[in-house]
């Protein structure tokens, strides 16, 4: 089977692209093993308490709880993008794993496809 | 070994920052489209890029009025080469 590496770079309500993002990796978990890497702003995704009713556009941050139900079982981040906008990983909707820069060239490295949004 | 194309500009984004941060001996950068505002951004002139190969698009270099970037660093490229080079590499990550 294919690993698919999904990579989230974008905060999640100024535009779609991390939503279409998150539903690719919804679609490819029925054929791949896929992996997700949340960089830079893509962390806000999963920050907990988003709050969007007078806003009117939707908190996908909860469907991330569901990707362990389609075979999505690890979700990283480095430390250093963690640390350079104080969030705390116990403040994340989901369980991710904080890992160190190389970590994540490793991650870059050991899948056969990375799809970024 | 990766392939690592950006396509925004380093004055404006992170995109140049976050590929330097996470890329590897052996892997290349593309620059092409604003990406290319980049060939003379004092990050593509550190040491610890030397095993890394840069390239630039020729075509978006002229388009933006950057007919001859003075750098040895960078190899300028058609985008038939960016072609080859996308196939060469077992991955691409776009930034």
């Amino acid at each position: 089977m294919k690993k698919f590496l999904f990579v989230q770079e974008q905060p999640p309500h100024g535009g779609i692209l991390g939503q279409e993002g998150l539903d690719a990796i919804l679609m490819g978990s029925a054929f791949a093993q896929c992996t997700v890497l949340l960089l830079e702003d893509g962390i806000y995704q999963v920050l907990g308490n988003q709050q969007t009713d007078e806003l009117g556009s939707k908190d996908y941050s909860v469907t991330y709880q569901a990707l362990r139900d389609y075979g999505v079982e690890q979700i990283f981040c480095p430390a250093s993008h963690l640390q350079r906008r104080g969030i705390d990983i116990e403040n994340l909707v989901v369980p991710v794993q904080a890992i160190s820069d190389a970590e994540v060239t490793a991650l870059l490295n050991s899948h056969d496809v990375i799809l970024s949004f | 070994m990766l392939l690592h194309t950006i396509n925004k500009s380093p004055y404006d984004h992170r995109a140049l920052r976050s590929c330097i941060q996470f890329c590897s001996a052996g892997d290349a950068i593309v620059l092409l489209e604003d990406g290319v505002y980049g060939v003379t951004h004092q990050d593509l002139q550190q040491s610890a890029l030397e095993d890394i190969k840069l390239f630039a698009v020729q075509a978006d270099l002229l388009a933006r009025g950057l007919p001859d970037p003075q750098t040895e660093r960078i190899q300028i490229i058609t985008y038939d080469t960016f072609v080859a080079l996308c196939v060469d590499y077992p991955r691409i990550k776009s930034w």
